[in-house]
């Protein structure tokens, strides 16, 4: 049904001391897909990411690229891959021309011209030293040498970080054109929910090292629906609604998002509330802000925010 | 991997002015403009100040080189490549190593010209001097990959992750040994085990060979080692503060009978010299252990055996790093330049540097005159003790010297200088004066010892007087010319004492040697007497037991059993004597010895355990175990530590089935069998195609 | 043919495109057999996933707004019942009950709303459909 699987991860775990940063992964992901990988921070989605590159050895568990352990990775298999870590690294000392030169007799399918235009969407000067260039211009050079590699899968963590409208939009257009023909996958972890809804086609929501949605975004966004009920804000009687995601107070009103409901939410819903339950419309953030403020107070299912 | 050279080149680039400034300063101090005169431009000290700059940019460069790795940012874009992690890090080694000799090449090269420059006429120097230096630099410079380890490996202590860089960094302290013995078989021995472990540590960069292992295992030993040697010497140093220290020595007395005996070193009343102060002992005799706790006679004096010195023992004659060695008349410094020769300097010249000349076996050259016949050794190296007798009796000390070939009487202020005599020498010892009689002079040659007496050009020996028995001050009188008269030939001790270190005439003309390992001791009743009576003994133990040697049997097979037996074993066999003969010196009295097998049998079975109870915490298999358990009877505490440092630490959780701890690296609990149950769902998974509940009419409510 | 897009908003892209579509060839503005235009050329103008392009024209061809003809793209369709006639009915009753119950709530008389919902349907209607 997923069609064939670029990244998969089975029972993936990872502690750094006694603590589990990324708990029992599986994760299928499935080629020509985007998939926008969301937590907060902390989370466990570059510790996620470094696992998947080889970087760093699962606790237990295993997870594979292309079919082959992340812990063995080939030159070759590197070389159908296109990474980009967290803030945009480049060597600060190169030009972006040397950058190009270094990246190109590195990895065995360089494409100059697809670097050309990328630099160019950036509007950045391939003589400048990459000290010199701003956040978005690093962001726009470092993501130009990922792509002209030509890789089949791109693996991008937190790549519109600190960007601007502009350079967001760019990044958008590139990550768009890159995945054109629907035979390359890209894996990207962001912050940006609109932006995720626009590029991505799945979403995956990690939750204090959880996996917790990985689905296509259409799929996601049908199954979450949210109620507006007459019941005190402070009340823990909501916790009984079953697929409850988060409640939370809204205006003396108390405001329920449920996963995959049911007849029998519908029913709890309606026997919690005194009036009739009103049913709101729920957008993607609202959707992934429902999960993520659960990693917030995990302890209480009750958010209490606002009010 | 061209690339990956190439940007580590371009990017530590700015490395090498830096390199090039340490290596330099290193440089500078040892040049005669540099700090001092004395040391300065000896091959020794270049080289030991060159290695010293390179060493410490080795791993400068190394640690610059690899340490921003650790951020996962930049470990992100330069390992995320189509090359594979051991190019990235041999193409470090690669652009380091360029630097790296750039570094040490241009300051080397700048001192190689300013010796040609300067020329033997303003200091006794030869552009060659630093080829020395420019072997050590390339040893030196395995520190840079080790450094690279160090960082590339992962391990959450800081002190473990430098463990194969004490390792390394030891090897080199061991090379100058190395070197100088490397005539014997032993010396390319280990010169062989050398080149080997340094293969091993470049080998080591790969993470997976076993080499890394080694290091670490080589790093742990070394740092224990150093650890538990730092505790007994603070020890040692408190315990000394506490009560003076207590020696035992073997002696002679007026009767000529030889005595093992305790004694205290006491300041006299001026303070300037010690003195010796009997404490309890008995005689020697025939396979005795003697009692250090008897009484001595009341009218015990001892007198002191002269210690032969074999210069035929130190070959080859200090290649890389021998010992400057210098005198002072008035204020004439000679030093021993290992090319042979003896440079002389006047600390009162007007001129800058205050070269004299060079004194070679033919007498005194001027500047730039740098040939003549060479010594072999440091004449002095020995001829210090030699002529140690005369100075007593208020000579000049350095005033007679010998090497292997001969005896050599140097005057002062000259700097001229007389062969005495011409014959290969194994050892030489200067009998003390009896009776206000000159002190004489022993010589060993092809197994025969040739007694000279010291007599004037005119072939008297009245020239001698003894030093005033109440003398205030020190004197340096000079001798006058001195010839050697033979005065007898025989022959030298059978071959177990042919190692021999002491040898004493008594009064009535009987020979006595002790061998340097204090277990036999031979006499000679008179010189022309032909047969050596030996006799063996047990040399008891000269430090105060009890305590001290229960704590020394805890701590030997703790730190080190298997540096100290081995080490010993092995140099004993291929000196060719029989392999025990210095631990049997170091071994306590009977009653005592038990209590040391007992607690070093409890010490090492302790340890083993201990290594059993850390491999299993560890997870390793049961034959992996049993190794290292059974490793640590040799290695000692360094076993614990290097299963630290190769295995990492295991966090273990409540197994959620049976309440029992269970490794969290492992899918099944040993235990109940149970696999990690994935996290208990929460109920709102939205996973593709898994819906929780059909959504069938959603509009109810 | 002009669609603007929102993220952010409650109904979810897919959505956004094919109900504008959908209105765009109710209105005439685009005429049946016209070309709309390509999943990529789509995706690409409004800077998103070419999937959810693809989703839409999918619906819209299930639907009958759109017919796909191989290899040379996407054309509006002539207007066909898909539907049953019931319930079709079902799902007009629908949308009136949301603009009725809204217009109730505004304080406006059976009247008034029966006037602008008979002006909206002149506006939006051409003649000859009336008729039919």
């Amino acid at each position: 049904m997923l069609g064939e699987l670029v990244i998969t991860a089975q029972g993936l775990t990872r502690y750094f001391g006694r603590k589990a940063v990324v708990h029992d992964m599986e994760l299928r992901i499935p080629r020509g897909s985007v998939t926008g990988l969301l937590g907060l921070n902390g989370a466990g989605k570059t510790t996620t990411l470094r696992m998947l590159l080889g970087f760093l050895e699962p606790t237990r568990g295993e997870c594979q690229i292309f079919g082959r352990n992340s812990q063995s990775l080939t030159r070759e298999d590197r070389a159908r891959i296109g990474y980009t870590a967290e803030g945009h690294f480049l060597y600060g000392w190169m030009t972006v021309r040397q950058s190009q030169e270094f990246q190109r007799s590195t990895f065995p399918n360089f494409n100059n011209g697809l670097f050309t235009d990328t630099v160019r969407r950036f509007g950045i000067d391939p003589g400048q030293r990459n000290r010199t260039l701003s956040r978005g211009q690093r962001a726009g050079v470092s993501l130009a040498l990922t792509l002209a590699t030509e890789p089949e899968l791109l693996i991008l963590d937190d790549p519109a970080l600190g960007l601007d409208p502009v350079s967001r939009r760019a990044l958008n257009e590139t990550l768009l054109d890159f995945c054109d023909g629907g035979q390359r996958t890209i894996l990207l972890s962001s912050h940006l929910l609109d932006d995720v809804e626009r590029v991505a086609d799945r979403v995956a929501v990690m939750v204090h090292g959880r996996l917790l949605v990985n689905t296509t975004v259409d799929d996601f966004r049908e199954r979450v629906a949210a109620w507006s009920l007459d019941l005190p804000p402070a009340s823990r009687a909501c916790e009984s609604i079953p697929g409850l995601i988060q409640a939370r107070a809204l205006g003396g009103r108390t405001v329920v998002t449920v996963a995959d409901p049911d007849q029998e939410t519908a029913a709890a819903i309606a026997r919690l509330s005194t009036s009739e339950p009103e049913r709101l419309s729920v957008t993607f953030e609202d959707a992934v802000i429902a999960y993520l403020s659960r990693s917030r107070d995990s302890q209480s299912f009750l958010a209490h925010t606002g009010a | 991997m061209q690339a990956i050279v190439i940007k580590e080149l371009r990017e530590n680039l700015r490395w090498l002015p830096i390199g090039v400034l340490i290596i330099g300063v290193f440089v500078w101090l040892v040049t005669p403009t540099g700090i001092t005169y004395t040391q300065a431009s000896s091959t020794d000290s270049i080289t030991l100040s060159c290695s010293m700059g390179a060493a410490l940019f080795a791993v400068l460069l190394g640690a610059l080189q690899s340490i921003f790795d650790l951020s996962d940012k930049q470990r992100g874009f330069l390992f995320h490549r189509s090359v594979s992690n051991n190019e990235v890090l041999y193409g470090k080694v690669i652009a380091g190593a360029l630097l790296y000799s750039l570094a040490c090449a241009i300051p080397l090269t700048c001192l190689a010209f300013w010796f040609a420059w300067m020329g033997p006429e303003y200091l006794p120097v030869r552009p060659a001097q630093v080829i020395p230096s420019v072997l050590t630099c390339v040893a030196c410079f395995s520190l840079h990959p080790a450094t690279l380890v160090c960082i590339d490996r992962p391990a959450r202590w800081f002190g473990t992750r430098l463990l194969p860089l004490i390792a390394v960094a030891t090897s080199l302290l061991m090379l100058p040994l190395i070197l100088r013995s490397v005539t014997t078989s032993f010396g390319w021995f280990s010169l062989a085990i050398y080149i080997a472990f340094l293969v091993a540590v470049f080998c080591s960069l790969c993470a997976d060979h076993w080499t890394r292992k080694l290091l670490l295992i080589v790093g742990s030993a070394v740092a224990v080692v150093f650890c538990c040697v730092f505790v007994a010497s603070c020890y040692q140093s408190i315990q000394n503060r506490r009560t003076p220290y207590v020696y035992a020595q073997i002696g002679l007395d007026k009767t000529g009978q030889l005595w093992y005996y305790r004694f205290r070193q006491v300041r006299d009343e001026n303070g300037y010299d010690t003195k010796i102060v009997p404490l309890s002992g008995e005689p020697l005799l025939a396979n005795t252990r003697p009692n250090l706790e008897a009484t001595l006679p009341h009218d015990f004096v001892p007198s002191d055996l002269s210690h032969l010195h074999a210069p035929g023992r130190f070959e080859p004659q200090n290649r890389f790093a021998s010992i400057d060695y210098f005198s002072n008349w008035n204020t004439k410094y000679l030093f021993y330049d290992n090319r042979g020769q003896m440079l002389l300097y006047d600390m009162n010249a007007q001129k800058q540097p205050p070269f004299l000349g060079v004194v070679t076996k033919d007498g005194f050259h001027a500047p730039g005159e740098m040939f003549g016949p060479k010594f072999t050794i440091n004449p002095f190296l020995y001829g210090m003790s030699l002529a140690a007798s005369l100075a007593t009796e208020g000579y000049d000390r350095l005033s007679l010297g010998a090497d292997q070939a001969g005896i050599y009487q140097f005057t002062p202020k000259s700097g001229a200088i007389t062969t005495l005599l011409e014959m290969p020498i194994e050892s030489a010892t200067m009998l003390p004066a009896v009776n206000d009689d000159a002190p004489r002079l022993l010589l060993l040659s092809k197994g025969n010892f040739h007694l000279y007496e010291l007599v004037d050009e005119a072939g008297q020996s009245n020239w001698f007087e003894p030093a005033p028995k109440d003398r205030q001050y020190v004197i340096h009188r000079e001798l006058p010319p001195l010839k050697l008269k033979e005065l007898a030939a025989f022959p030298a001790p059978p071959k177990q004492l042919s190692e021999l270190a002491s040898i004493a005439m008594t009064e009535d003309g009987k020979f006595i040697a002790v061998d340097h390992v204090n277990t036999s001791f031979a006499t000679l009743k008179s010189s022309s007497d032909t047969e050596w009576q030996v006799t063996r003994f047990v040399s008891p133990q000269s430090q105060p037991e009890g305590i001290d040697a229960i704590a020394s049997a805890a701590v030997v097979p703790i730190g080190t059993l298997f540096v100290f037996v081995v080490s010993s074993v092995v140099a004993q066999i291929m000196a060719g004597r029989p392999p025990l003969t210095q631990l049997e010196a170091s071994l306590p009295s009977a009653d005592l010895m038990w209590v040391m097998i007992v607690v070093a049998v409890v010490a090492m079975l302790a340890l083993a355990a201990c290594t059993y109870w850390l491999c299993q915490r560890r997870g390793l298999g049961r034959g992996t175990t049993v190794m290292w358990s059974i490793a640590s009877l040799f290695l000692g505490l360094a076993t614990p530590l290097a299963v630290v440092a190769i295995y990492p630490k295991l966090v273990y959780e409540e197994c959620p089935s049976c309440q029992r701890p269970r490794r969290i690296d492992r899918d099944k609990c040993p235990g109940c069998y149970a696999a990690w149950s994935s996290a208990p769902p929460v109920g709102i998974e939205l996973l593709e195609g898994q819906a929780l509940a059909s959504r069938t009419d959603l509009h109810l409510v | 043919m002009q669609i603007h897009i929102a993220a952010g908003s409650p109904q979810s892209i897919y959505r956004q495109i094919s109900d504008q579509i959908r209105r765009l060839a109710a209105t005439n503005k685009l005429a049946v057999g016209d070309a709309v235009p390509s999943v990529r050329q789509l995706a690409k103008d409004l800077v998103i996933n070419p999937n959810t392009v693809a989703k839409a024209y999918a619906e819209l061809v299930r639907d009958g707004v759109l017919e796909s003809q191989q290899g040379r793209g996407y054309f509006v369709a002539r207007r066909k019942s898909i539907f049953t006639k019931a319930e079709r009915l079902r799902r007009l009753d629908e949308a009136l009950d949301m603009a009725v119950s809204q217009a109730i709530t505004l304080d406006f008389t059976q009247d008034e709303i029966g006037e602008r919902l008979q002006l909206r349907l002149e506006k939006l209607l051409p003649p000859v459909h009336r008729t039919e």
